[in-house]
């Protein structure tokens, strides 16, 4: 245990963690529950439909539009929901944040407030005859089907999501965060709560409070409500490392697009715990990272190709993805020059400069991860779910070790799995029909 | 240096505030406890300058529409190399933007700020074209507006815009076409830099984790002794009804996109340009915000989901209310929103409703406050306008539902309204 460490957790029930931060910089408070589970193809959509049906409404705040009134008393607090994908893991998340009760006018207890909605979301949805209300389901399923067809409106997510999605094809990790179409339909208020209860049974439960309140009352709060409860948290899966393909697997999407655009996927061969991680950030930093990038000088500013080509690893999925914006018959050419930006790294053809700008802008960001509550909170959340105890400064001061060495190893690391390429014929939009 | 301090008694804080012999205009928030500075150096000069006169000259001069973002691009370069790599010696992160009404080049650093600092300042005032650096950034922004051609959310905005302006230069893409950006050349960059990076349009702010002296000492030495010259912009006339009804463009979008909206003129008056900013805030949130009849109805009969949102769209010389989102029936969504527009005026507003979302937007103006960045990003809007970013929960604090409730009766005028809509390309 580091002493120094300034996330304060506390487990409240079986499976059920409470972690704070209490940092009086700023005027809020963020309060999230998150629900982890295993990631399965037989779940994954009830999964993704659950907290939005959730975040709606509560007992005491019958209908959505009652939550709002009820929000707004509470100074414009607000309460959403997210799933993002944890390696094979998916954490559910609903969150409240708000003023703190140092400006509220009427000396509310606001975090206890948030808490206790919460709570409500989670604990106490709108049922009818134990069943969870059927409009409010209907129209979730309906947002749920919505968003997932709208993946394809942002061009540059959908196709790093289709790289991934190949990449993982058949392993849990590649599964789409909000889950499959046809499944929403077969959604029924019987399967839902169902689905909800299962989820309040198996979940890992991490609650996260990051800002300048005390979180004692809110604290006291959850662990009333889990205490009385049996649950049967599932553990995490285990990291497994993914083994690229003989050779790269190959994709070339056709969309009416007026700008083509080239994703290609790296397996790392590293788990989150591996010693060599600081070499392939430091690697990526200086590959496709930051303006003075080799993919940013090379690929942007000497070749004029693109406006982005930008290189980010995934830790946890241990995989390096590349991706830039480009003319449809430069494409080829494009993906020719990041390879041959990725094998001057390898053969160690930077220059010391290039390396040390690398390492002050990753130490540089590292740095700023405290100064955001929304930062905090998803950066020692990651950090517990994998077990890990550091801080930001700690990863930044393992970026100041890497050697040289170590970053030519790195990229030596990367083999190539897929390359997509969403192209087309499209001028963007047709001209305006003004009526 | 003139210097001022500015104090909130409501949020028990204060920056200070100087004024340069050039000029140029200094906020400096120091705030504690952060690791973080943040720092802009930024013109009233946007995409929509794009015909303006000097002092002393006889004509306006019209230059080519996109010309403020490349500039922007271009202003990164020197003739020893790059800005971003002056940045990049003390791992400061930097960046530009350009938008309708200011560029902005900014960086965040949490180290030897001193030194970013004057980077800062030495590149923004040392402007170096070439023929060939000019041309180079042509397949560069190339692909930026390729990029934006397919987006949708960018898309349905202009289409909008160009539906409700007729000559107002905000209905021009802020990066202009690939034919506009053609015709840019190294004379026409220099022409509007010295138009429009005069210390005297120009304003610094620093918010975060930096010391004020120091501050104020590396501008002392680095700004350059610039005589100011005023530049004007014509008059924009620009009749009060809407070019079209409805404009309409395809794409490859899973459902419709739409924006709705309508033109207002703005106040001359800052202090009262606010105001109303703020009260037609409140406004559209009593309207058609989570708590409304209207989304509670039209998101039960599956015509609207959370995509939906609204936004007093306002800057320089414009203001409009947009209203936006995804459904699969928009021209039904805007028909019940101005059929709703009628029974509200009719019926009025309730102080329960009023009082609410106008709490709401209190406790969310105290929020904006919270992190360096949107910190340095508002002392630098509000400065343009000539106020403080105090002002904003004082006169939220002091909106009435009279004036709420005027605004709903003078605000939307028919003739003022349009409709953009991005369909699904047919499959």
């Amino acid at each position: 245990m580091n002493p120094e460490y300034p996330l304060k957790r506390e487990q409240i029930a079986e499976g059920t963690m409470f972690s704070s931060i209490a940092d009086s910089r700023f005027k809020t408070n963020l309060l999230t529950v998150n629900l982890v589970l295993p990631l399965a193809r037989e779940t994954v959509t009830e999964n993704a439909l659950i907290p939005l049906v959730l975040e709606k409404c509560w007992e005491e705040a019958p209908t959505n539009r009652a939550l709002s009134r009820q929000l707004n008393r509470l100074y414009g607090a607000s309460v959403g929901c997210g799933t993002v994908k944890v390696g094979s893991a998916a954490a559910l998340t609903l969150a409240f944040s708000a003023i703190d009760s140092a400006y509220a006018l009427e000396g509310e207890n606001m975090l206890s407030e948030g808490a206790k909605i919460l709570l409500g979301l989670l604990l106490r949805p709108v049922r009818k005859n134990g069943l969870l209300e059927e409009e409010n389901l209907a129209l979730q399923k309906q947002y749920l089907a919505d968003t997932i067809l709208a993946d394809i409106n942002e061009k540059r997510s959908y196709a790093l999501g289709q790289t991934i999605r190949r990449m993982f094809e058949g392993e849990p990790c590649g599964l789409p965060r909000y889950g499959f179409l046809e499944d929403i339909e077969k959604i029924t208020p019987e399967t839902a709560t169902a689905a909800w209860k299962r989820i309040l049974d198996t979940a890992r439960i991490e609650v996260f409070h990051v800002g300048m309140g005390d979180p004692s009352g809110a604290k006291a709060l959850f662990a009333e409500a889990f205490a009385g409860m049996e649950r049967h948290p599932l553990p995490l899966p285990p990291f497994s490392i993914h083994n690229p393909p003989a050779s790269p697997k190959e994709f070339v999407e056709e969309k009416p697009v007026a700008q083509s655009k080239l994703c290609m996927g790296f397996a790392a061969g590293l788990d989150p715990h591996s010693p060599e991680l600081p070499a392939m950030r430091l690697m990526t930093a200086l590959l496709g990272g930051t303006p003075t990038s080799k993919l940013f000088t090379n690929v942007r500013e000497k070749r004029s190709l693109c406006y982005y080509c930008a290189a980010r690893y995934d830790t946890l999925k241990g995989v390096l993805l590349v991706d830039s914006g480009v003319e449809h018959d430069k494409a080829e050419e494009t993906k020719a020059a990041i390879l041959e930006e990725l094998e001057a790294v390898r053969r160690g053809d930077f220059t010391d400069e290039e390396l040390e700008f690398a390492r002050l802008s990753l130490q540089n960001s590292y740095r700023s991860v405290g100064d955001s509550a929304y930062g905090l909170d998803s950066f020692y959340l990651t950090q517990a779910l994998l077990g890990i105890e550091e801080t930001p400064e700690d990863q930044g001061a393992q970026i100041a070790a890497v050697t040289r060495e170590e970053v030519c190893a790195a990229a030596r690391r990367l083999t190539l799995d897929t390359v997509y390429l969403l192209t087309g014929s499209g001028e963007g939009g047709s001209l305006c029909e003004n009526q | 240096m003139r210097k001022s301090v500015i104090r909130s008694e409501r949020m028990g804080e204060e920056y200070i505030r100087l004024e340069h012999e050039s000029g140029l205009r200094i906020l400096l928030y120091p705030m504690k406890g952060f690791r973080t500075a943040y720092a802009i150096f930024g013109t009233d000069y946007g995409s929509i300058d794009n015909c303006f006169r000097l002092e002393g000259e006889k004509e306006f001069t019209t230059v080519p529409d996109g010309i403020a973002h490349y500039l922007e691009h271009k202003l990164f370069e020197s003739e020893d190399g790059d800005a971003f790599t002056l940045f990049a010696r003390t791992g400061a992160d930097s960046n530009a933007f350009t938008a309708f009404d200011r560029t902005c080049y900014l960086f965040s650093c949490t180290d030897r700020f001193e030194e970013s600092f004057r980077a800062l300042l030495q590149f923004v005032q040392a402007p170096y074209f070439t023929a060939e650096t000019v041309a180079k950034e042509k397949g560069i922004i190339g692909q930026e507006i390729r990029m934006y051609d397919d987006n949708p959310g960018w898309q349905v905005m202009f289409g909008l815009l160009t539906a409700l302006y007729q000559n107002h230069p905000i209905r021009r893409d802020i990066a202009g076409t690939v034919e506009s950006i053609a015709q840019i050349d190294a004379a026409l960059l220099y022409r509007c830099y010295n138009a429009f990076y005069n210390p005297a349009n120009m304003a610094v702010t620093v918010a975060g984790n930096f010391d004020p002296e120091a501050a104020e000492r590396i501008l002392n030495e680095e700004i350059k002794p610039v005589k100011p010259r005023a530049v004007e912009r014509p008059a924009v006339d620009e009749p009060p009804e809407a070019v079209c009804r409805e404009a309409v463009k395809k794409l490859d979008v899973s459902e419709p996109i739409f924006y709705f909206g309508w033109k207002q003129a703005p106040c001359a008056d800052p202090a009262e340009e606010l105001r109303q900013q703020i009260i037609f805030n409140i406004l559209l949130d009593v309207l058609s915000g989570p708590t409304s009849d209207f989304y509670e109805k039209m998101n039960r009969a599956g015509l609207l989901n959370q995509t939906f949102g609204s936004e007093v769209f306002a800057g320089r010389s414009y203001r409009a209310l947009f209203f936006g989102g995804e459904s699969k029936d928009p021209r039904a969504v805007f028909a019940a929103f101005c059929e709703m527009l009628e029974e509200k005026k009719r019926d009025g507003i309730s102080e329960e409703e009023f009082a609410g979302c106008k709490n709401a937007l209190y406790g969310r103006a105290l929020r904006d406050i919270n992190d360096v960045e949107t910190t340095a990003n508002a002392l630098f809007a509000y400065e343009m306008m000539g106020l403080s970013l105090y002002d904003v929960p004082e006169v939220i604090a002091s909106v009435t539902i009279e004036e709420v409730s005027r605004a709903l009766r003078e605000g939307f005028a028919p003739e003022a309204r349009a409709i953009s809509i991005v369909e699904p390309n047919a499959r």
